[in-house]
């Protein structure tokens, strides 16, 4: 081999390696980087579909969110729903993939049900939901009564709709989450448990919170972090079960940026808001992180 | 002494299967009981929705319920869906969609994960930074933009424009990029040494030991965006290039007012996907836990 | 009294017996190996005895207390398992205490932010907290307390699983494989230190292992399972020099023994086509032959001081420095091989090569018979034709 060859191969790797990865760079650019950059412009104008031409306008975008009543109800309407999805998409899936881990016999009949969901089409499936929760015929106010119970107006009532959406959510998500933690549950070594039998901690709540709980808690911040994202992202089942509806009851945030934007084509408006919905997204992302990392130091 | 009692076994493996299902204790066949009776909750709105497009739009709603129906509607629905709706062409647009996103895809982002894996180039931190940076960045965020741009070229309403924004994913950058940095480098300085061009090494050596990363991700990708709803939302404007998630959404105007046949073409837009999850079980669950990679 | 019975434990797995009724009993105080091939049962066995299994019929008594109905924390057993099975997010104190905590404190003060209020929980730390720091100072590792295992090397892991083991004061102390983890040099160190702390502690220790140099070194007796079942359990010198069975006797020892069969009719004894001088007692049909390595020598052929005179033939050649190991073939059975444990210095192998024609030279009193089955003939016996004749 002579002497130059090496650095020539090098060379030949490198020239490689640029033709490798520029077509995802270019797409990179045009998919995320640019629309970004356009966003943040948009967001600083008045730019609107409907007229031609735009102004800087400054803050003007964001100022609004602070006077807009819309932009209010919808925030708190999103932490309503998150308050009540992210605790069922927790602990619900936790509670079974510990359940169905320690069965042999039914554990992938079981599996495969409660996955059944996750695979389905939602916006059909929401067309489904619609029909059983709906508040004169719908099978569940059929069976409360014949429990002997009043009916509920599952999608009508709008203290009651953002409870309906959430039932509707976790239980399309209940599935992915018990996968993620019965992934998490079988990396734990199993001496870790008889270790723990032999020091006494034979009791099914000294098995959980000395050994299961504390080796969990990877899966578990990937799962809650995930389910916060999820809720945050909340638009099909809005716009498929009530539109928002009723009376903007369940406009949660990004089904108003979509309607601003592609309703009212108030574009630059809608883009401070999804800037602001990045920030929080991004928000969340560097949080996990640093809890991440601060487990991987302690561990 | 003491006499020690040995317990009698059934000696059949029959009886020794059918021993097998007997609970240990009282309370493990309480709890197998209730996780069957959450597993029925869970899937009763599928039970439901079977149930209901074999009926007669005016059974639909009857008070009580049962699965079969006492006027068989089955095939008049599941025919009209299929060839008086336009099913057809929204289920081959989903399929068009679906398979261009996930071709793309998987073009641009396994030699892109593989050059970010194992070869050294100037900007190769920059372009990871991007692509770490941009898992974040869901669609609801660039859609408005992008749309803009799909207004200004005349591209709205087309094929291209449900998948251009789907064209590169970031995910699956970062997923193979994981996947290529454990394959050995010996395994690829031995290729060199027996003559191996860069290219050959990718086509024979990466290429096949990454199959299970890309199925994983294809299921991940073809779920993903046969079920999208937001941006066909945005794009289409026709009935030509209409998807089957999204057209679900017209009978938010009374697009049909036969119930039966509403729920039978909810049938027809989920069973793809309920049908590849069956066969591929295996491939969906790891499809899932590879994204926990991510955390 | 009994530190340890076991009275007919048999275990099944699906279809596979793993264990075939297994009885022994170990004193107070004594020190016992289980040494096997993997697979041989001994893992279960130990799993068995410290109640992680259950045995499909038999008891095992513990003290003197059958325990068969006992779950483990209440057996009064410490167990150190193969790969130590420390919790990797406590530090080394919470991994040693968490069974004073267990044992002393009631559930509602072990809960997580129940056990911060709970005046019981604050009266036992400081208890807690200095017992062990006296195991800790037992073993040397006060200044690792505060570490997580991740950040400890093998050996002071293997100190940590101790140390865990020895807080409890139990009555007997089970061993899974505790060495098969660290480097040679490590293991020679740790297996010193733990026959140690068997005489300091004094307590009932049984051990498992595939390495029969551990179970030699550091046992009172050694138990040797095969498949389920219990081949000698003898102490390490009655293993090696009287094994009940070709198995035992195959299995301890290294190099391995030679097992050299023979075909014998009325008295007369052939190792393939040469006869075996002097008669053969006590024995008929296909009998094994069976020679430490180091029974054998190298002798001169004209040498007449060994009963034994056989054509070598060497393949190889493994010089230790202290001693040298010969592997080949005796010419009379050139389908067997033929190990040879010899010390250094001996001349007639100076300047052979692989070709010259050696001589191999043994008495027939080191000579171990076997049956075709492999069990032990105590009475058989080579005996000289003369001093026959004397009788």
């Amino acid at each position: 081999m002579s002497p130059t060859a090496l650095p020539r191969q090098e060379g030949g790797r490198r020239r490689l390696a640029y033709l490798l990865s520029a077509p995802a760079s270019v797409l990179i650019l045009l998919i995320y980087v640019l629309p970004i950059v356009a966003v943040f412009v948009i967001s600083f104008t008045d730019y609107s579909l409907v007229y031609d031409g735009f102004d800087f306008v400054g803050l003007d975008n964001y100022k609004q969110m602070f006077t807009d009543e819309h932009f209010a109800e919808a925030l708190k309407n999103t932490l309503i729903y998150a308050a009540i999805f992210i605790p069922g998409a927790f602990f619900l899936p936790l509670v079974l993939a510990i359940a169905i881990q320690r069965r042999r016999r039914f554990r992938s009949i079981l599996e495969v049900l409660y996955f059944m969901p996750v695979t389905s089409t939602l916006t059909a499936m929401t067309l489904v939901w619609r029909a059983l929760l709906d508040g004169n015929q719908g099978a569940i106010n059929n069976m409360l009564v014949g429990l002997g119970l009043d009916k509920v107006n599952w999608l009508g009532d709008g203290d009651i709709v953002l409870i309906s959406i959430a039932m509707v959510s976790i239980w399309g998500i209940i599935g992915f989450n018990m996968v993620l933690f019965l992934a998490g549950l079988t990396v734990i070594p199993q001496n870790l448990y008889e270790a723990a039998s032999i020091d006494g901690a034979d009791h099914p709540l000294d098995r959980f919170f000395q050994v299961t709980w504390p080796l969990l808690a990877p899966t578990s911040l990937f799962v809650s972090v995930n389910t916060l994202v999820t809720a945050f992202k909340l638009f099909d089942t809005v716009a498929v079960l009530t539109h928002g509806g009723p009376d903007r009851a369940s406009e949660v945030y990004l089904y108003l940026a979509y309607l601003e934007g592609f309703e009212n084509f108030n574009m630059a408006y809608a883009c401070a808001l999804s800037l602001v919905f990045l920030v929080v997204l991004f928000l969340v992302a560097w949080l996990q992180t640093r809890l991440g990392d601060r487990r991987r130091t302690q561990a | 002494m003491t006499v020690t009692t040995s317990i009698q076994k059934p000696q059949s493996s029959w009886l020794r299967f059918l021993a097998s299902f007997k609970p240990k204790s009282l309370g493990d066949g309480v709890g197998t009981g209730f996780l069957f009776l959450g597993a029925w909750l869970i899937i009763f709105p599928f039970v439901w929705m079977l149930s209901a497009s074999l009926k007669p739009a005016d059974e639909v709603y009857d008070s009580s319920f049962h699965f079969w129906p006492q006027t068989f509607v089955g095939d008049v629905n599941y025919y009209g869906v299929l060839f008086d709706q336009p099913y057809l062409t929204f289920l081959a647009n989903s399929f068009i969609v679906c398979a261009g996103i996930l071709v793309v895809q998987l073009v641009t982002a396994v030699p892109a994960a593989y050059a970010l894996a194992k070869l050294k180039f100037r900007g190769s931190t920059i372009l990871f930074g991007f692509v770490v940076a941009s898992l974040t960045i869901p669609i609801n965020v660039t859609s408005i933009p992008i749309y803009l741009g799909l207004v200004k070229v005349g591209l709205l309403d087309t094929y291209f424009s449900l998948m251009f924004p789907f064209f590169v994913s970031v995910f699956a950058i970062f997923l193979f990029r994981q996947f290529f940095k454990d394959y050995p480098d010996s395994i690829i300085d031995a290729a060199r040494v027996d003559g191996f061009s860069e290219i050959e090494i990718i086509l024979r050596l990466i290429l096949p030991a990454a199959i299970p990363a890309v199925a994983a991700f294809s299921v991940f990708s073809v779920v993903a965006h046969w079920n999208d709803l937001y941006w066909p939302l945005i794009v289409v404007q026709s009935q030509e290039k209409m998807t089957a998630a999204l057209s679900m959404l017209q009978y938010q105007s009374e697009f049909d007012n036969d119930y039966g046949r509403t729920f039978a073409s909810a049938t027809v837009v989920t069973l793809p996907m309920v049908v590849i999850f069956l066969f591929a079980r295996r491939l969906f669950i790891r499809s899932i836990t590879m994204s926990g990679i991510k955390g | 009294m009994a530190g340890l019975e076991l009275r007919d434990i048999r275990k099944s797995f699906g279809n596979t017996q793993v264990l075939k009724g297994l009885s022994f009993q170990i004193a107070d105080g004594e020190f016992l190996s289980l040494v096997g091939e993997s697979g041989c049962g001994k893992s279960t066995l130990l799993r068995i005895i410290s109640g992680l299994e259950t045995p499909d019929s038999g008891e095992v008594l513990i003290g003197g207390g059958v325990m068969n109905a006992a779950s483990p924390k209440d057996r009064n057993i410490s167990m150190v398992f193969q790969d130590y099975a420390l919790y990797p997010h406590m530090s080394v104190a919470q991994n040693i205490s968490m069974l004073l905590i267990m044992a002393r404190l009631p559930l509602h003060a072990r809960l997580p932010l129940l056990n911060r209020i709970s005046p019981s929980a604050r009266a036992l730390r400081p208890v807690i907290a200095s017992e062990v720091e006296a195991v800790a100072k037992q073993l040397r590792i006060e200044h690792l307390l505060n570490r997580r295992p991740a950040e400890l090397s093998g050996g002071q892991r293997q100190r940590v699983a101790l140390g865990r083991a020895l807080v409890r004061h139990p009555k007997l102390f089970l061993m899974d494989e505790p060495l098969s983890n660290l480097d040679a040099k490590l293991r020679v160190e740790v297996r010193k230190e733990i026959t140690e702390l068997h005489q300091s502690t004094g307590l009932t220790f049984v051990y498992v292992t595939h390495d029969q140099t551990e179970a030699m070194t550091m046992s009172h007796r050694v138990a040797l399972l095969e498949k389920g079942e219990l081949l000698q359990l003898a102490t390490p010198s009655a293993l090696y020099a009287d094994p009940h069975s070709v198995a035992v006797a195959r299995f301890i020892g290294s190099p391995e023994i030679n097992i050299l069969p023979a075909e014998v009719s009325s008295g007369i004894a052939r190792l393939g086509a040469e006869m075996v001088p002097g008669r053969a007692v006590n024995m008929d049909g296909s009998t094994l032959f069976a020679l430490r390595p180091e029974a054998a020598r190298l002798v001169d052929r004209h040498d007449v001081s060994t009963d034994f005179k056989l054509g070598f033939t060497r393949h190889l050649t493994e010089d230790l420095g202290h001693e040298v190991l010969l592997h080949g073939t005796l010419d009379a059975l050139p389908e067997t091989r033929f190990r040879m444990r010899l010390p250094k210095t001996s001349d007639l192998l100076s300047g052979t090569s692989l070709d010259t024609a050696l001589h191999v030279g043994f008495d027939a009193n080191n000579l171990l018979f076997f049956n075709a089955d492999g069990a032990r003939l105590r009475d058989a016996a080579i005996v000289a034709e003369a001093s026959e004749a004397a009788q």
